[in-house]
């Protein structure tokens, strides 16, 4: 985590059908309906 | 903060308050305004602020993970996630025309034809008071980065030049064999200024299946003070070679960090990965660089 307002975009999760979602400003609490299952890394 | 009054520099024919910016990518004004209110446009920490980089069509960004922490430094592997240029020109500009500072809206492409179009759509704003060239930059032909071959830079720096009567700066990359020679290409074709460094190829090995890489993007761009002293070293290299002004960055966390950039030949200082930690810290750094100043009578702000 870098910045924590929205800044740096490293804090993202990818979002079904593309893009992604910063955790820190769109989060913390996300639906999980929106989220692209991801494999562990 | 500061006890002394900031004295105004003039850079490229812009008036500034004072010898402090941001370095592109590292501030996000739009997110800041969201997140600390509307004092940030009352007390900006910067005196320009350079936009992140816009590319001609929209960019999700690399696949996380997108950061890893060295002792004293981040490798980022963001992969320059913008809403492209008419999401830039039609969302973004109209948002940072409001900062109580000048702009200067930066841009990438990967073909010279590609850059000439995003500098004569970024030369029709008057929001827009310069424009700053990222070269870090794969060429589709050659696939090497444009700004790591002086003759491919000249090229594509000239082949632009002429589409803006705005000041261009052209940031140089550090991986290269010889940023001087680039600095000094960039200003044969007309750049009005040079910034550097951009950050560092970096690789970190994943920490539980160490044959891979961490990031998703493979390797990533190294920032943080553990790079402040390569910067100071290519800043110093790179005043020697060129007439232009400089802009010097690289792990700036202090007003004497920032003092170190000035005493190696810049003229502006650019605080990136410290604001990340702190979102105040160019307001910071500008008045403790204010301070020095005034007490050592120095050249510089």
């Amino acid at each position: 985590m870098a910045c924590g307002y929205g800044a740096c975009y490293g804090c993202v999760v990818p979002v079904r059908g593309g893009g992604y979602l910063r955790v820190c400003v769109d989060g913390p609490v996300l639906d999980a309906a929106l989220l692209e299952e991801v494999p562990a890394h | 903060l500061s006890t002394h009054p900031r004295r105004p520099v003039t850079f490229c024919g812009l008036e500034l308050a004072h010898r402090v910016i941001n370095g592109s990518g590292t501030y996000d004004a739009i997110a800041a305004r969201r997140a600390f209110g509307d004092v940030l446009l009352e007390r900006f920490p910067f005196s320009a602020f350079v936009s992140k980089t816009i590319t001609l069509e929209p960019r999700a960004g690399n696949p996380p993970p997108r950061l890893w922490e060295t002792p004293a430094g981040l490798i980022n592997s963001i992969g320059l996630p913008n809403r492209g240029l008419d999401g830039y020109l039609a969302e973004d500009l109209p948002e940072l025309a409001r900062l109580p500072v000048p702009l200067i809206t930066n841009v990438m492409g990967s073909t010279a034809e590609q850059i000439a179009a995003l500098v004569e759509a970024v030369d029709a704003r008057a929001e827009v008071a310069a424009i700053e060239l990222n070269v870090s930059c794969p060429n589709v032909r050659t696939g090497l980065d444009i700004g790591a071959d002086p003759r491919e830079l000249e090229a594509v720096v000239a082949h632009v030049r002429g589409r803006t009567g705005k000041p261009l700066i052209v940031k140089l990359t550090p991986n290269a064999a010889d940023p001087p020679a680039a600095a000094q290409a960039a200003e044969a074709a007309g750049a009005d200024a040079v910034s550097l460094i951009n950050t560092l190829r970096a690789y970190a090995p994943h920490p539980r299946a160490p044959e891979r890489p961490w990031l998703g993007g493979g390797t990533g761009g190294m920032s943080g003070p553990a790079v402040r002293a390569v910067a100071l070293a290519q800043v110093r290299a790179v005043a020697r070679r060129v007439a232009i002004p400089l802009i010097g960055m690289g792990g700036v966390q202090t007003g004497r960090h920032a003092l170190q950039f000035l005493e190696a030949g810049a003229t502006l200082v650019a605080v990136g990965t410290e604001s990340f930690r702190d979102a105040a810290a160019g307001e910071r750094i500008a008045a403790e660089l204010g301070d020095l100043s005034a007490k050592s009578g120095n050249i510089a702000a």
